[in-house]
């Protein structure tokens, strides 16, 4: 059996033993007996994926290559675990409480659900992932090379090796990534399989390590001074690749998909991070802590021209230990798989949640609340997006042949996603932050990551021409891939995480100040900046819109049956109610729809409920509950100024009504005392006269008849006085009967006048008339409105007080209505006194008492009797009154 | 970060009753401990920017002792971080974890 047919065989077998391992996981948290799934250690382990295989061999070669740098890649994780209390305390604290499922998933949920964003996100992941997929089937090729070069089988084995390596990696993702929709969306399989695999490779990496200081160098001080004599012995550092790589790296560590995957989305507790803060940090002490001495080692005593980047393989090789070159490459493997595994999970998640899906929703439209198990749907779109992913990383491995571009292409990466870091970290700590600036800064970031560092990273000429390199592009010199804006003499890298990092940030926060964003926005940014302080959620579902049912069938459909049964029915037993299902309120859709978004994420579950419930209302108690102390005052100094002044506008109605009522009553009083006035002057002079008539019987006979008369007169004018106070109060109690005729303007007119002017007491009055106008034809009461019309007139020709008396009469008809004007040229009436003179009782003036007051406000009554109305035309120069003829159909009716 | 502060100075007028400016000892305690964790990576993100004012003497340090420091400091950082969660543990132990957790938070 030759070394590789072995190497197979332990492959499989290793493998095998993950899958037992996944398997006796999964069905442990099924049953419930999963808690030593989530021990802080396994958690911490499962941190190690960020050591891939391009660290557990690429240490090494970078380390013969170039010293120390390559601690850089372990100190930045550090210090960002070592100082959790700062971000990832609060990252995981937000991922928990929000159901984050990815960091795309983040983003877009942080800038108010927005899809683009999470799109724009996952485009990024994928671009920045694909690579370091295919550097590590590069890597598990080359070890098992190492292995086929010692047996006889050689020939083009390579692309198989890494085909076969992808299959099985995308077989295991697939059954262990996507076996179900878990709520929280955690793989304890997979994590469980991981830990292991960390096991694994320290191990590895420790015995070989051990094996090189204790086996081959002779003890510590001898590798120390053996280190000090060798081509690494002095510290040779560029100081701006060292602060660069370290801070480059410490921004990886929190945007690298698999590392948030991980970090936030499979945590479940704070102890385990707080565990992790110290352990993490020692386990990347312990994976770093013999690169150099085996580099040392491997340069020594291995040929020249040796690949540095196997020296973990081929150092104990060249001692003929197989077995341990054997478990070195188990170790290999293990960071590979791991790799591999979890970033094709965390990958096809962004995929499946923030393309497929919202692809899928609109396809279907309001399909969200039909039966049918969308599950499937989700999970089919997991799993070939995973297949997509590994697929993606073949390719590119192949297609690329494998050379020498992938060897930077690490750090490539770790570019490239680091881009997130401005959006997220403005998104948890700045409320200020928006979705524009976001989306902005991601995009100029990429950009500039794409021209300066991912293109060229393909070498001249392979995309981008030497010609750009050496002029700039579209011939600016300020724009050449490695030279923005003329700064030469920077290393590559550094140039390009300078520039995309700082271009991105200034951009993400000069758009976030000139941007406004959505109240849904404002909502999730609070809630992600004070997660811990406001653990009640954005209420942005407006109730009693939603059916239950629909939501219970949809929920069912992504939750499953019993899990969605059993949700509802605890929320009705919550609200009070039997049955299973529970009154839609805003609080319950808010809970409900971070259930789902922990399925399918935030956005897609944001649609889905959109889709059922219809309208998304942010009420304005929920942006008072966001809004800090000044907006509240604000908004309760607005609501007290509004209240105070209805306030005063009821107050001045109130005034105004108490001044009529007021005016009134002394009109009133006024009155009273003028009806007794009127009525005992009268009796007065009818007592006397009947007195002298009784008294003294010698009276002649034409003083007889002269007082026989006058009491007369003073009868009628009693007479009259109170035939108008009962016509006044017939017309008002509505017991008129009106005698209808036809007859026409002009007639009444004429007869008005007639009358009018017939008493010669008053003074001559010129009349203006319009004949033409006046000939229309009317059905109405000829009499009542001859007696407004004598009323107006006697009126103008009492009260006009102009030198020469001049009265108008006009007749026009303004919207469809007939009216007639009294105009004169006299002073015209107060303006306080305007709004009484159609009471009763009311004088304009005491000096003139013609009458008791009482004829307009009989007027009035005759109008509204007839579907009139006559009311005072103030600013005509004089004392103006409108008669609005009665409406033919109204009178037609009558 | 500016928020968060804020925030925490929110979260303490809220924990403690107005007009009292003394903390209790054991709220006292557990703050300096969170200081102590916002401190820990600063501090080691110094020490371990030390070795760029190496390559000014334009001697150059040797490489033993250049690993010897870093792990140095890494190892003291973990001892550190490990030690201060220790005490933090502790202090929450009292609590039922749920309470724990949002005292945790309200620091």
């Amino acid at each position: 059996m030759s070394t590789l047919n072995l190497l197979i065989a332990i492959s499989l077998g290793y493998v095998l033993l993950l899958f037992a391992v996944a398997f006796v996981a999964e069905r442990a948290a099924r049953q419930g007996r999963g808690s030593w799934l989530r021990a802080p250690i396994v958690y911490t382990l499962s941190l190690s994926i960020y050591c891939t295989a391009w660290t557990f061999y690429g240490a090494v070669g970078s380390a013969a290559r170039s010293g120390l740098e390559y601690l850089t890649i372990y100190l930045g994780p550090t210090l960002v675990m070592i100082g959790w209390w700062w971000i990832l305390r609060k990252l995981v604290r937000i991922g928990r409480s929000q159901h984050i499922t990815s960091i795309a998933d983040l983003l877009s949920s942080r800038y108010g659900k927005s899809n683009l964003l999470g799109i724009g996100v996952t485009i990024l992941a994928v671009i920045g992932t694909t690579p370091y997929i295919a550097l590590q089937l590069q890597s598990v090729t080359l070890s098992v090379e190492v292995f086929a070069v010692g047996a006889e089988e050689t020939g083009p084995t390579q692309p198989l090796t890494a085909f076969w390596v992808a299959t099985g990696l995308a077989v295991f993702t697939v059954i262990f990534g996507t076996r179900n929709l878990d709520v929280n969306e955690r793989h304890h399989g997979v994590v469980m399989a991981i830990a292991v695999e960390a096991v694994v490779k320290l191990a590895a990496l420790l015995a070989v390590g051990i094996f090189v200081v204790w086996g081959l160098s002779g003890g510590i001080g001898q590798t120390l001074e053996r280190i000090d004599n060798s081509d690494l012995g002095l510290w040779q550092i560029d100081g701006g690749r060292w602060v660069g790589l370290t801070m480059l790296s410490a921004a990886a560590f929190l945007c690298l998909p698999r590392m948030f995957q991980v970090l936030v989305v499979e945590n479940d507790n704070d102890a385990q991070l707080r565990t992790a803060a110290w352990a993490f940090p020692l386990y990347l002490l312990l994976m770093s802590l013999f690169i150099v001495p085996i580099a040392v080692v491997g340069l020594d005593i291995l040929p020249e021209g040796s690949n540095p980047d196997l020296f973990v393989l081929t150092v104990p090789l060249s001692q003929g230990r197989d077995g341990l070159a054997l478990f070195s490459f188990l170790g290999g493997l293990s960071s590979a798989t791991s790799m591999v595994i979890v970033a094709a999970i965390a990958l096809s998640t962004m995929v499946s949640n923030h393309v497929v899906m919202p692809i899928w929703l609109r396809v279907r439209q309001g399909m969200a609340s039909q039966s049918g198990d969308v599950r499937h749907v989700v999970i089919l779109s997991r799993r070939l997006s995973i297949g997509g992913v590994v697929l993606l990383g073949y390719l590119y491995y192949a297609l690329s042949g494998g050379g020498e571009a992938l060897a930077t292409i690490g750090l490539v990466s770790f570019v490239g996603l680091a881009q997130v870091l401005p959006a997220m970290l403005g998104g948890i700590f700045w409320r200020g932050a928006t979705r524009v600036g976001a989306l902005a800064g991601l995009t100029v970031g990429f950009a500039v990551w794409h021209f300066t560092l991912f293109l060229p990273s393909f070498g001249e000429d392979m995309i981008i021409p030497a010609k750009v390199f050496e002029s700039g592009f579209l011939g600016l010199s300020w724009l050449k891939p490695q030279a923005l804006f003329g700064i030469e003499g920077l290393d590559p890298l550094m140039h390009a995480v300078l520039w995309s990092l700082s271009l991105n940030t200034v951009t993400f926060f000069a758009a976030s100040l000139l941007s406004f964003p959505s109240p849904l926005e404002r909502l999730q940014g609070a809630q992600f900046v004070n997660v811990r302080y406001a653990p009640g959620s954005a209420r942005s579902w407006s109730g009693g819109v939603a059916e239950a049912e629909d939501l219970m069938v949809m929920a069912q459909r992504i939750l499953g049956a019993t899990e969605a049964q059993e949700l509802f029915a605890q929320e009705a037993q919550r609200q009070g109610l039997g049955g299973h299902l529970p009154d839609p309120t805003p609080d319950f859709l808010e809970s409900l729809e971070r259930e789902l978004s922990g399925s399918v994420g935030a956005a897609t579950a944001h649609a889905m409920v959109g889709q059922i419930v219809g309208g998304m209302a942010v009420s304005v108690q929920d942006l008072m509950a966001v809004a800090d102390e000044t907006a509240q005052m604000m908004e309760y100094s607005a609501r007290l100024e509004a209240q105070q002044g209805e306030l005063t506008r009821t107050a001045r109605q109130l005034r105004q009504a108490n001044d009529k009522l007021t005016r009134l009553s002394v009109q009133k009083d006024g009155f009273l005392s003028q009806i007794s006035h009127e009525l005992r002057t009268p009796m007065t002079s009818i007592r006397a006269f009947s007195e002298i008539l009784r008294d003294n019987t010698g009276m002649s006979e034409v003083d007889q008849i002269k007082y026989a008369s006058i009491i007369h007169d003073e009868a009628v004018r009693l007479t009259r006085l109170l035939d108008d106070l009962l016509d006044l109060s017939v017309l008002e109690n509505g017991q008129v009967n009106l005698n209808l005729n036809d007859t026409t303007l002009a007639e009444l007119l004429d007869r008005s006048l007639a009358s009018a002017m017939a008493d010669g007491s008053g003074r001559a009055m010129t009349i203006v008339r319009t004949k033409a106008r006046e000939k229309m034809s009317l059905h109405t009461d000829a009499d009542r409105l001859t007696q407004v019309f004598i009323n107006l007139i006697a009126n103008a020709r009492k009260y006009c007080d102009a030198d020469t008396p001049r009265l108008e009469i006009r007749v026009s008809e303004i919207q469809g209505r007939h009216v007639v004007d009294f105009v004169d040229n006299g002073s015209g009436i107060a303006p306080e006194a305007q709004d009484v003179i159609f009471e009763k009782f009311a004088r304009v003036s005491d000096q003139k008492a013609g009458g008791a007051g009482l004829g307009l406000a009989i007027s009035r009554e005759i109008m509204t009797r007839l579907g009139g109305e006559i009311t005072y035309l103030p600013g005509q120069g004089g004392a103006a009154f409108r008669v609005v003829l009665p409406r033919p159909m109204a009178l037609a009716a009558q | 970060m500016n928020d968060a502060g804020q925030s925490d100075q929110l979260d303490r007028e809220i924990e403690e009753p107005v007009g009292s400016v003394f903390l209790q000892k054991q709220t006292y305690r557990r703050r300096r401990l969170a200081d102590s964790a916002r401190v820990l990576p600063v501090l080691g993100l110094l020490l371990w920017m030390v070795p760029l004012l190496w390559g000014a003497s334009g001697k150059g340090q040797s490489a033993s002792s250049a690993l010897i420091y870093i792990f140095a400091v890494w190892g003291g950082l973990v001892v550190c971080a490990a030690f201060i969660i220790l005490l933090l543990n502790r202090r929450d132990q009292g609590r039922a974890p749920d309470e724990g957790a949002s005292r945790e938070a309200g620091q």
